[in-house]
């Protein structure tokens, strides 16, 4: 996720551009650059870290003229330096981009065939050079901007000028991108806050429009050249609801976005028609020789690595240890080369994950991580790293984060049996084609999210909480026990529900509301006698299901069905409801969700 | 054919096709006309192939796509030399051979022969003709091999009006000459660059252009109008149909029209009055008509396909007879 604005007018583009692009840092900010047209000459400034330091180094250089485009990034492609920094640029052709070029290794490669040169590691760079081209074959910019778009394959919002033209042209697929409308100025933007200190009149643009700026006004066209009507909207909303995409709280807006962080997690990696995944430039050592795999975390990132060992046993027949870093790190774990370690963090920064990475390392066994932030020690010091894409996650309690590490992990287990010759390239089809429907699937949930919030009116003001679940689920109970903690302050319980007769069971009265999940799968009677056991008690059941023909749906207080998907993929579907339940009950009770008390987004220490 | 370069035109608009589509774009016997003149510059194997595009460029660029071949966009239409120059950054490495998007019938063992010329030469020459009624066509000056200047009609006094012998257009300008395009002028009743400028420059540096004549009409020069398109369509077909024949089908009349990207296997028999259109694909042995029409479709090896009968779009196996009257459209 990264954050594009671009401004056209009689005022000064400089401030216009900076004071929107900070209000875009939610979306990104590892690295950060403007471009300025003034008098048929572009001058680009860029480099890594902040907004602000940024408009410190355009200041110093005195950067003037009244068309321009800025870009606050959060690295995909390259890691965060000034060379992969945006704008990028191609002769006379400067662009910002917000997305993923699935195809840009295949375009870079022909472009460079016909002489284009390349200064960065980016998936964007090919833009310029792609419009540069066309260009060069006689096409006007209006026809050479729409055709480099014809070639793109993946998402992307950009922003697009030229020395040659006062016209600023935008482009849109699959990553947001809005229009304010201001009498005889214009400004492009990722999301509304940013334009929104300018106007509150917007056009949302739709997938394939291109549209074209200059001093006259404005125009869009769809991707064959053909003029389309778009509606402008009036916005009522304040700047900080703004910021967080109208949703009260950043922790609402991320669980929200999971459809598009998992589709971000998967774009250019599987290949569902060949049964293939990419995992970037992942290079394994031989797997054959891997007798176990450590998988290491903390917090939720310790969640997703227990179901990542039900998923890495069941499939792999490979032993995996999970193992919570600060323990591993002090308790001398017998490891040798012949071991994988598996290090999953969001932020790549956490400090007894770290700690566990150099034991790992220290003891000669190959180590990966899994992490979101680019150029974050996990990800740098690692042997590999796989990252997830998930985009900036600002909410201390993590959800996208969680589903996106999952999504790898399976990803990860897929890409390993293809290598030791477990599945065959149907087997691989039906499973990719599986986790391509994931972000349709959570889509199904968030639909029903009001069913959610009844649930939690519901259940808001009991003091304890016990979430059971077999198998698979156990994790996902873990998970979602310990959201309902972290936020709203009551008090709640993971068991494996096999395990709820040796103890838990007699805590169960009229005031333990009991959270099961409960899935079609092998255990599905087992938990079905655990929900008789609670019932017989009294014990008031929230029951998780992917069935409406659940047998123990009619005795139960109440029932939330989920869409169906593969036991593996299970964990990502069972989340959502269960981080709305967690939501809603904070929310209800009225606290402080983003930055619950005691809490910090990433523990970089002991 | 390593360092040459060809660079096809195409950019014109063919005001006297009538027509809202790009005169290049036309068909004969299914296909637009630039495909042949494409095709036969690929079986030559040069360096590179451009296309020259201008009017109607949106319905040209996609279809020739297909081809992998790179175009260049001449924005107005300032003349012949004008559209070569616009592939300068392209053609100025090589020897260039220009061909036209609106002469398909050209064959390929034609300009090999006239590269074959040009390489004993190695100077700037241009393919020439003799047509009965010379009109319109640029008249051809020459002193014995040796082309002293192309007149067009507009410029042509009388006496120059009465020359027989006239540019084709086809013409190879070598590297090292590349660079006289640029200093030919537009100082002329229509403003434009022509390329045939370039022999009266060559002249006055005292660097040869050679005149290489070529007497089968028909094949060198362009279809201008609706009844050259028809009568190119006809020698298309004509050709099409020997070709079959050489390759052992019988077709038991001259009254058979088979497009230019049919197949058909040996043995195979065509009754009279049978149209085989698209992407058809005949099997040996077949037998097929009389009066039927096949399009888009796959007939296997021994089949019978009986008179009066419409296929389109269908796969039909091997041995298999249908029966006279048989009508499928999609």
């Amino acid at each position: 996720m990264c954050g594009i604005v671009g401004y056209i007018g009689k005022k000064e583009a400089f401030n216009i551009l900076i004071d929107a692009l900070k209000k875009l840092e939610y979306r990104g900010y590892d690295s950060a650059g403007i471009a300025v047209w003034n008098k048929g000459k572009i001058e680009v400034i860029r480099q890594k870290g902040k907004v602000d330091e940024l408009k410190e180094l355009a200041l110093s250089k005195g950067i003037k003229g009244t068309m321009g485009i800025a870009h606050t990034r959060w690295a995909t492609h390259g890691i965060p330096s000034e060379r992969n920094a945006h704008p990028h640029r191609a002769k006379d052709i400067v662009v910002v981009h917000n997305g993923i070029i699935e195809n840009y290794m295949e375009l870079k490669q022909r472009l460079k065939k016909e002489g284009h040169k390349f200064t960065s590691d980016t998936d964007t760079e090919v833009i310029p050079h792609l419009i540069s081209n066309y260009l060069e074959k006689g096409h006007d910019f209006i026809d050479a901007v729409r055709l480099a778009a014809c070639e793109l394959k993946g998402s992307y919002a950009i922003g697009v000028i030229r020395e040659k033209d006062r016209t600023m042209i935008a482009a849109k697929k699959e990553s947001p991108l809005i229009v304010g409308v201001i009498d005889g100025e214009s400004i492009i933007a990722s999301d509304i806050p940013a334009v929104l200190d300018m106007t509150n009149k917007i056009i949302f643009l739709e997938d394939n429009d291109i549209a074209i700026f200059n001093e006259t006004g404005f125009k869009i066209l769809d991707i064959e050249g053909n003029t389309v009507e778009r509606t402008i909207h009036t916005i009522k909303w304040t700047g900080a609801m703004a910021q967080k995409g109208g949703y009260k709280h950043f922790m609402l807006k991320e669980i929200f976005e999971q459809p598009i962080a998992i589709t971000d997690t998967l774009i250019g990696r599987v290949k569902e028609d060949k049964g293939e995944i990419e995992l970037d430039d992942l290079k394994l050592p031989d797997l054959r020789k891997i007798k176990k795999i450590w998988m290491v975390a903390c917090g939720t990132s310790y969640h997703a690595c227990l179901i990542g060992k039900y998923m890495f046993e069941s499939n792999l027949k490979i032993p995996v240890e999970v193992d919570i870093a600060s323990e591993f790190r002090y308790r001398d774990p017998i490891i040798n080369k012949e071991h994988m370690l598996i290090l999953v963090s969001q932020s790549g920064e956490t400090a007894d994950t770290i700690a566990a990475m150099k034991e790992g390392k220290n003891k000669n066994a190959y180590v990966l991580s899994i992490c979101n932030v680019l150029g974050s020690t996990l990800a740098r010091d690692a042997h590999g790293v796989i990252f997830t894409h998930a985009g900036p996650e600002i909410g201390v309690a993590s959800t996208k984060a969680f589903t996106t590490q999952i999504t790898v992990l399976f990803m990860l287990m897929l890409f390993a049996g293809k290598r030791l010759g477990l599945f065959n390239t149907r087997q691989l089809q039906e499973k990719i084609g599986e986790l391509r429907k994931i972000p349709h699937k959570i889509q199904e949930v968030l639909n029903n999210a009001e069913n959610i919030e009844e649930m939690a009116r519901k259940y808001m003001t009991y003091k304890d909480f016990l979430y059971i679940g077999r198998g698979i689920n156990y994790p996902s109970v873990m998970e979602g026990a310990l959201k309902l903690k972290e936020i709203s302050y009551i008090h709640a319980e993971a068991y494996a529900a096999g395990e709820m007769k040796h103890g838990p069971i007699a805590l169960i009265d009229e005031n333990f509301p009991v959270v099961v999940l409960s899935p079609i799968d092998t255990t599905y009677q087992k938990t079905c006698s655990n929900i008789e056991e609670v019932l017989a008690r009294r014990g008031k059941v929230l029951l998780f299901t992917d069935t409406t023909e659940h047998e123990m749906a009619q005795r139960v207080e109440s029932t939330f069905v989920m869409p169906k998907t593969i036991y593996e993929l299970q964990p990502i579907i069972s989340a959502i409801p269960l981080q709305l339940l967690a939501y809603y009950i904070a929310n209800l009770l009225g606290t402080d969700v983003d930055q619950p008390r005691n809490l910090a987004k990433s523990v970089t220490v002991e | 054919m390593e360092g040459l370069s060809i660079v096809i035109l195409a950019a014109g608009k063919g005001e006297r096709m009538v027509s809202d589509k790009p005169k290049v774009m036309h068909e004969i016997m299914g296909k637009p006309m630039i495909s042949y003149v494409i095709e036969r510059a690929k079986e030559l194997l040069p360096s590179n192939i451009t296309v020259i595009v201008g009017f109607g460029k949106d319905k040209i660029l996609p279809y020739i796509k297909r081809y992998d071949i790179d175009y260049r966009i001449q924005v107005e239409q300032k003349g012949t030399a004008h559209a070569v120059l616009c592939a300068e950054d392209i053609l100025k490495h090589n020897d260039t051979l220009i061909l036209y998007g609106d002469v398909p019938l050209i064959e390929s063992s034609t300009i090999e022969n006239f590269i074959e010329f040009y390489k004993s030469y190695n100077t700037i020459t241009f393919m020439t003709t003799k047509v009965e009624d010379p009109s319109g066509y640029g008249r051809v000056i020459r002193d014995g091999n040796l082309i002293k200047a192309i007149i067009e009609d507009a410029e042509a006094d009388k006496r120059q009006k009465r020359i027989k012998e006239i540019n084709t257009g086809i013409c190879i300008i070598p590297k090292r000459y590349f660079y006289l395009l640029k200093e030919i002028k537009n100082e002329n009743r229509k403003g434009e660059y022509y390329l045939t400028d370039i022999c009266l420059i060559a002249n006055n540096s005292s660097i040869n252009v050679m005149a290489y004549y070529y007497p089968k009409n028909m094949e060198v020069l362009g279809v201008n109008n609706r009844i050259e398109l028809l009568e190119a369509n006809v020698i298309m077909k004509e050709r099409i149909i020997q070709w079959h024949l050489k390759k052992g089908v019988t077709l038991l009349d001259k009254n058979i029209y088979i497009e230019d990207s049919v197949k058909i296997g040996k043995d195979t028999i065509i009754y009279p009055n049978t149209h085989i259109l698209g992407n058809a694909q005949i099997g040996r042995n077949v037998i097929i008509g009389p009066n039927t029409v096949i399009k888009d479709s796959f007939i296997k090896d021994n089949v019978v396909i009986k008179g009066f009968s419409h296929i389109e779009g269908l796969v039909i196996e091997k041995g298999t007879v249908v029966n006279p009257f048989t009508v499928n459209q999609k």
